[in-house]
């Protein structure tokens, strides 16, 4: 009972935060959209981008159905790595201050200026305006649709994952409603780094079961991947830190 | 065409931004497929396998971007970026 409680709490909190971190940049675009453009094609876009999504899933989703478990749990597996080690490396990187910290102020300010520079016609409707919005709901909306089924499906966990996915949505459409500018102050690379860890370890755990692991104490393995993890992202982040600082060291005077 | 071209590049994307990380894990997990289950390995131990494997190949990639960005600093501007990706280590 408590790992199955393990597991769907680490799964309901992996949708979330994957999910809060997509959602905080379709909103960055969106807003963007419907500032500078009129919230007209922002909400047609919005809408649409739903629309293309929800017949991806409709789509796609029953097939999964048709895969035997084994290989849905080793397929998933790989692209959770995949995902998951993505995400981590980078917010690593960006906690040595290897690669700059992503900004969502001056996303939402290049949004701004190139929508700025289209022009449109007078009672048309505004397809770039439109595009933009769609695009950005589809592209953020996909990782999240892979985030949520990739979590759920393989082992029938949809609902804890959509939950978590659910719960993002709301709260990110809340607060872009309420203070009605990017969500710049979220800690976007703290939140990257523990989604990179939680998809990573999520990722060894269905490919262990995949390929016809026993993992020991069943599910409550994944708590300890989840540590596993996080303590060799923050060892990634010291050495990181510590290899640039060498180098800045040892770098010529001007 | 263009269109489904840019499309399967996103979706690609998704899970490949670094060649050599997605590269080596790929790699790591085809060996562990292939040889955990016929080696007759305890499973526990084939789990710390493929953990461990994964979590040398994230400190060995970013051990490698962190070499890669500093050995192209210009010694006459130490603060200044290199590149959008670069911001330096002050």
């Amino acid at each position: 009972m408590t790992a199955v409680w393990a597991h769907a709490v680490a799964t309901i909190a992996a949708a979330f935060l994957a999910s809060l971190v997509e959602f905080v940049e379709a909103l960055t675009i969106v807003l963007a959209v419907g500032i500078e453009r009129g919230w007209r094609p922002a909400l047609i876009g919005v809408g649409a981008g739903l629309a293309v999504l929800a017949i991806l899933v409709l789509t796609f989703g029953p097939l999964l159905a048709l895969v035997p478990i084994g290989l849905l749990q080793t397929v998933l597996g790989v692209l959770l790595l995949l995902f998951g080690m993505r995400w981590l490396r980078k917010a690593v990187l960006r906690a040595a201050g290897i690669l700059t910290l992503h900004d969502e102020a001056a996303i939402f300010a290049a949004a701004a200026r190139r929508l700025q520079g289209c022009e449109s016609r007078p009672g048309a409707l505004d397809t770039v305006a439109l595009l933009t919005s769609l695009k950005a709901v589809v592209v953020e909306g996909l990782e999240v649709v892979f985030i949520v089924i990739a979590l759920g499906a393989a082992r029938g966990n949809l609902l804890p994952a959509g939950l978590g996915a659910a719960a993002a949505l709301v709260l990110v459409v809340f607060l872009g409603l309420a203070i009605y500018r990017p969500l710049a102050r979220v800690p976007e690379n703290a939140m990257k780094f523990a989604v990179g860890v939680l998809l990573s370890a999520f990722g060894c755990f269905w490919f262990g079961e995949g390929i016809g692991l026993a993992w020991p104490a069943g599910d409550l393995a994944i708590p300890g991947l989840i540590l596993g993890f996080l303590v060799v992202g923050a060892l990634a982040v010291l050495q990181a830190r510590r290899q640039a600082t060498r180098a800045a060291a040892s770098a010529p005077a001007p | 065409m263009k269109r489904l071209e840019a499309a399967a590049r996103e979706v690609l994307g998704l899970f490949i931004e670094d060649t050599f990380l997605a590269t080596a894990v790929l790699l790591w997990l085809a060996a562990c497929g292939l040889l955990v289950p016929r080696s007759g390995i305890d499973p526990r131990i084939g789990g710390v396998l493929i953990f461990a494997g994964c979590a040398a190949i994230l400190v060995w990639s970013t051990a490698k971007a962190v070499h890669k960005a500093t050995a192209h600093r210009p010694p006459a501007a130490p603060d200044r970026a290199l590149s959008s990706d670069w911001k330096g280590h002050q």
